[in-house]
C-alpha cells in the first residue's frame, strides 16, 4: 500500500504549502526557532496519520489544522506577548508603505494568542470562520467575535489618529 | 468596519507575498521531508502507562448507579491512560471498577476512545456512548441479581456451615474486559467482553467498528448487501454440519430437538471482526447457537459467500 509515490506526493504537498505554514507557525509563536520547531513536529505527525486524510484535495486544511493545534499548544506554555507599548512605540513613525507593510505582522505580534491565531489564519491565510472554528476547537460564533475584536484593536495600533478623531 | 477589514486582508496578502519562509529554514524543512522513511510506521508502540489512585467522586458515581445493599466501601476507580502515538483511534482511558463483598463481585475494565481527527469524532462518541449503556445495563442486571439473592433464607435461620455455602452458591461475579482486534489503516475493532458468572454464567461479546476512511461506525448490516445474510447463514450451517460429523464432541442447535433454538440466520448487528488474513469472521455470543461447553463459536467466511456494501 505504501509506496515511493505517496512519500513524495507528501512532501511536494508539504514544499507547496511550506508558506502558508510558516506564516502560521510564525504567526502563533513569533520567532522563527518555535515555528521550526512546530513545523517539523506537524509534518512527522501528518506523514504519520497520512491514512487519514480522506482526499488529497483536503491537504491543505487538514495539514494546518494539525500545525495550528500544535501552535496553539506550544504558545499556551509560554510567557506572554510584548508589551503592547513596546510595540507602539516603534508604530509612532511616519508611514511610509514599507513600514506600514511591517507593522501589521508586529501589531499581530502584540495580540494575545486567541486573537493572535484566528488573524492568521482569516487574514493571511484566506480560511473561513468555519474552518478556523474546526481547528481551533471552538465555536464559529467565538471566532468571529474574536476577529471582530482583534480588527478593533489592530486598528487602534495601525491607525491610531483616527480613532481618536 | 467593511473597508477596515478590506484593508487587513490587502495588508496581508501584501506581507504574505513579500515573506515566504526563510531560505534557511526551508533548507531545513527539506532535510526533514528528505529523512522521512518511506513506510511510515502503521503503530506507535505503547510507551507508558501509569494508574492514577481512587477519586471519592468517582466512587460515588459508581455508587449513584448501582444501589447494592452492603456495597464494599473499598470500592476503588482506577483510571488508566494509555497514550499511544501515531495510532489515530486509541483507548485513551480506562476505568476500572472493583467491588466486592459477600454478596457479589464486579470487575469491568472499561476502555473509551478517542481519535485526534476530527472526522472520526463522531464515531467514537458512538462507541462511547454504546459502552457506557451496557455498562449501565450490567449494573442494572447486578442490581437485579443481588435482589433475587436476598430473597433466600436469611442468615439468621441458617446454621454457620449452611450460611458460608449459602453466600459462596450466590455470589455473582461480572467482569468486563477489553481488547482492540484490529488496528489498520483503514478499520479499528474493539471488542468488549463481558463475563457473568454465578447462577447462570456467560459470556458475551460486543463487537464496535469504525471505518477509518468514512468515519461511520459499522454494523454487520452496513458492511454486506442484504441478500448476503442468507448466503453467510448457509455457509455457517455447512461449516456446522462439516464440524459436528468430524467431531462427535462437536455440537451446534441446528437441527436439534428444540426448533427455537436452532440456528436460522445471522442477526443485522451480529458480531464479526476481520482477521490477521484479512477475512471475515463472523462470532457468535455463548448460549447463542450452541450449549454452554461449546464456548462462543467464530467461523471464517469467505469472500465468495458475501458482497460488500459499495457505499
Amino acid at each position: 500500500m505504501w509506496s515511493e509515490q505517496k512519500k513524495s506526493w507528501f512532501c511536494q504537498q508539504v514544499t507547496q504549502y511550506r508558506d502558508s505554514l510558516y506564516w502560521v507557525a510564525y504567526g502563533i509563536l513569533k520567532n522563527d526557532a518555535d515555528a521550526q520547531d512546530a513545523i517539523s513536529e506537524a509534518v512527522l505527525q501528518a506523514y504519520q496519520s497520512l491514512h487519514s486524510l480522506r482526499s488529497p484535495e483536503a491537504f491543505r486544511s487538514w495539514m494546518m489544522t494539525i500545525l495550528t493545534r500544535i501552535c496553539c499548544r506550544m504558545a499556551r506554555g509560554r510567557p506572554p506577548a510584548v508589551e503592547l507599548e513596546e510595540v507602539a512605540d516603534q508604530l509612532a513613525g511616519p508611514e511610509t508603505d514599507v513600514e506600514r507593510s511591517l507593522t501589521l505582522r508586529s501589531a499581530v505580534q502584540s495580540l494575545p494568542l486567541e486573537y493572535r491565531a484566528v488573524v492568521v489564519l482569516y487574514y493571511y491565510e484566506q480560511m473561513d470562520v468555519r474552518t478556523i472554528a474546526r481547528m481551533l476547537e471552538v465555536r464559529p460564533d467565538t471566532v468571529k467575535k474574536r476577529l471582530s475584536r482583534a480588527r478593533v484593536r489592530l486598528r487602534e495600533l495601525l491607525n491610531p489618529q483616527e480613532v481618536m478623531a | 468596519m467593511n473597508g477596515w477589514d478590506s484593508e487587513l486582508r490587502r495588508i496581508a496578502r501584501e506581507e504574505r507575498e513579500a515573506h515566504p519562509m526563510p531560505e534557511r529554514m526551508a533548507a531545513q524543512l527539506d532535510e526533514l521531508l528528505d529523512q522521512l522513511p518511506d513506510r511510515p510506521a502503521r503503530r506507535g508502540r505503547v510507551s507508558a502507562f501509569w494508574v492514577r489512585a481512587a477519586r471519592i467522586a468517582a466512587a460515588a458515581a459508581l455508587a449513584a448507579l448501582i444501589i447494592l445493599p452492603n456495597v464494599s466501601q473499598q470500592a476503588a476507580y482506577a483510571l488508566r491512560e494509555i497514550p499511544i502515538l501515531g495510532v489515530l483511534v486509541r483507548v485513551v482511558t480506562i476505568r476500572e471498577y472493583h467491588l466486592e463483598d459477600a454478596d457479589q463481585r464486579m470487575d469491568l475494565t472499561v476502555p473509551q476512545v478517542t481519535a485526534d481527527e476530527p472526522g472520526l469524532m463522531t464515531a467514537t462518541d458512538e462507541i462511547n456512548q454504546n459502552v457506557d449503556e451496557v455498562v449501565a445495563q450490567l449494573l442494572e442486571d447486578m442490581e437485579d441479581i443481588v435482589e433475587q439473592d436476598h430473597d433466600s433464607a436469611t442468615p439468621e435461620e441458617m446454621t454457620e456451615e449452611l450460611q458460608e455455602y449459602a453466600e459462596q452458591a450466590t455470589k455473582t461475579t461480572i467482569e468486563m474486559d477489553y481488547e482492540v482486534v484490529t488496528d489498520t489503516e483503514d478499520w479499528f475493532t474493539l471488542r468488549l467482553t463481558l463475563y457473568t458468572l454465578g447462577g447462570s454464567s456467560s459470556v458475551q461479546f460486543r463487537y464496535y467498528h469504525i471505518d477509518k476512511a468514512t468515519g461511520q461506525t459499522v454494523t454487520l448490516s452496513d458492511l454486506i448487501e442484504p441478500e448476503s445474510f442468507e448466503t453467510v447463514s448457509e455457509e455457517i450451517k455447512d461449516q456446522m454440519r462439516e464440524q459436528m460429523e468430524a467431531d462427535d464432541s462437536v455440537y451446534y442447535w441446528l437441527d436439534s430437538d428444540i426448533p427455537e433454538w436452532n440456528f436460522t440466520e445471522i442477526a443485522q448487528d451480529q458480531n464479526f471482526y476481520w482477521n490477521a488474513d484479512g477475512d471475515l469472521v463472523i462470532v457468535f455470543d455463548e448460549y447463542e447457537v450452541a450449549p454452554g461447553f461449546m464456548g462462543c463459536p467464530e467461523f471464517v467466511i469467505p469472500e465468495t459467500a458475501y458482497t460488500l456494501r459499495s457505499n
